[in-house]
């Protein structure tokens, strides 16, 4: 009864281990593998020996390096510098010798570079938040012709530009001749008074 | 002297200790080189036969084969100092088919497939089972077993069916078989038996569905 199940068990058996004998047996490759696998190798750079950066490298190009990583250093330390210390921080007024001495705000062409310097006066703090195309607006703006870049006139400054336009110029020169007889005067009255006198004459004066 | 040659940026060059130095490198070069021509030489179809028996495929096969000798490319200056160097070299072997495998297995199941419904006929190799006089070398032989032990193995756990292509290197030892996957030998054995076990099962299964 069991003979045939058996016999095909053995068969199943024997079947098995030739099959797994030849499983592999088909694995062979073309001809000329090996030179085909050199040829490659020969084709490819040897990363260890041959890279741009090995020690031997550097041992030949030892001034090239230091002076690349110099510049590298320079670079890094002016990248790094506050933008503030990177500007000429002082507010000197553009001076057009053709158009009127007016404010700057009114006959300036509204430029990126001005709004760049006032912006980064009001509001530095927030300069990382600014939408990046506002940023990229003020960029691409042509620098001014005056440099430093021109400010607003202060409030003193306004008012001496303003009477210096209402006053007729024979006024001014009057006023001016005045006072300067009045300066002179007052000079050689210091002059003529003792140290002591002088220092109480300067302390009444600021008083 | 030495401060002028400095100076000139060349003293490593220039110098005599450099000079051998450069020399010394040279020779560990051309050693290192030769040495990996002839692991090539020896050992090129050994690795071939590693990769086929994961990928199952000649083309594959010859990829990764030249894949592991690239890698072997990098590391060609350290050849001297490996000492079992044909357990290294199958090691890298199977390391390079395993990723190759990962990245076309869906194209090899498509292959696979397609040539089972070719030439694999399940069916007819079963009934040559069934028939007592039937030889089981002849029949090992025919395309038909070959492709349905191709459809059975590829059934098996991933553990057990690495182990057991691995094995059928013929090349590699039992010992040798652990070294490359980094297991006990008597894992290897017990891996092996489960294999043929469930092989058998699942051949006993689909010839009781013919019969």
């Amino acid at each position: 009864m069991n003979h045939k199940p058996e016999s095909n068990r053995d068969q199943i058996d024997q079947l098995l281990d030739a099959s797994l004998t030849r499983y592999n047996s088909t694995a062979e490759p073309r001809g000329g593998l090996e030179d085909r696998i050199l040829a490659n190798l020969r084709s490819h750079p040897v990363a260890e020996a041959s890279g741009w950066f090995s020690w031997h490298w550097f041992n030949r190009n030892w001034i090239t390096a230091s002076a690349v990583a110099i510049a590298t250093v320079m670079l890094i330390a002016v990248l790094l510098m506050p933008r503030t210390q990177r500007q000429n921080p002082s507010p000197i007024i553009a001076t057009n010798k053709n158009a009127e001495p007016t404010p700057i705000h009114q006959t300036t062409p509204d430029t990126g570079a001005s709004q760049r310097r006032v912006s980064t006066k009001h509001h530095a703090p927030s300069a990382k938040s600014l939408p990046s195309q506002h940023i990229t607006v003020a960029a691409a703006v042509p620098h001014l012709e005056v440099f430093p870049s021109p400010t607003p006139l202060s409030a003193q400054e306004r008012m001496l530009l303003s009477y210096v336009r209402r006053t007729p110029r024979e006024v001014m020169v009057a006023v001016s001749e005045e006072q300067q007889l009045h300066e002179q005067e007052w000079m050689q009255g210091m002059q003529s008074m003792q140290p002591q006198q002088r220092s109480e004459q300067k302390s009444e004066n600021l008083k | 002297m030495t401060g002028q040659v400095i100076l000139n940026g060349t003293m490593l060059a220039e110098s005599p200790a450099s000079q051998s130095r450069e020399a010394d490198r040279h020779a560990s070069e051309a050693a290192a080189t030769q040495a990996l021509e002839q692991l090539v030489r020896e050992h090129a179809r050994f690795v071939f036969r590693i990769a086929f028996s994961i990928l199952r495929d000649h083309h594959e096969a010859e990829d990764a084969a030249q894949e592991c000798f690239l890698r072997v490319l990098k590391v060609k200056q350290r050849l001297p100092e490996i000492r079992e160097q044909k357990t290294w070299l199958a090691r890298i072997a199977w390391r390079c088919a395993l990723d190759r495998s990962q990245k076309v297995r869906s194209r090899l199941h498509s292959d696979l497939s397609l040539s089972n419904s070719e030439s694999d006929d399940p069916a007819a190799t079963l009934a040559a089972l069934r028939d007592p006089a039937a030889d089981p070398e002849q029949l090992a032989a025919s395309a038909q077993m070959s492709a349905l032990l191709e459809r059975v193995v590829a059934t098996l756990p991933e553990d057990l069916r690495i182990t057991l292509q691995i094995s059928t290197v013929q090349e590699l030892t039992s010992g040798e078989v652990a070294a490359v996957l980094g297991i006990p030998e008597g894992s290897v054995r017990t891996r092996l038996m489960r294999a043929r076990k469930l092989l058998k099962q699942k051949l006993q299964q689909m010839l009781g569905e013919t019969l």
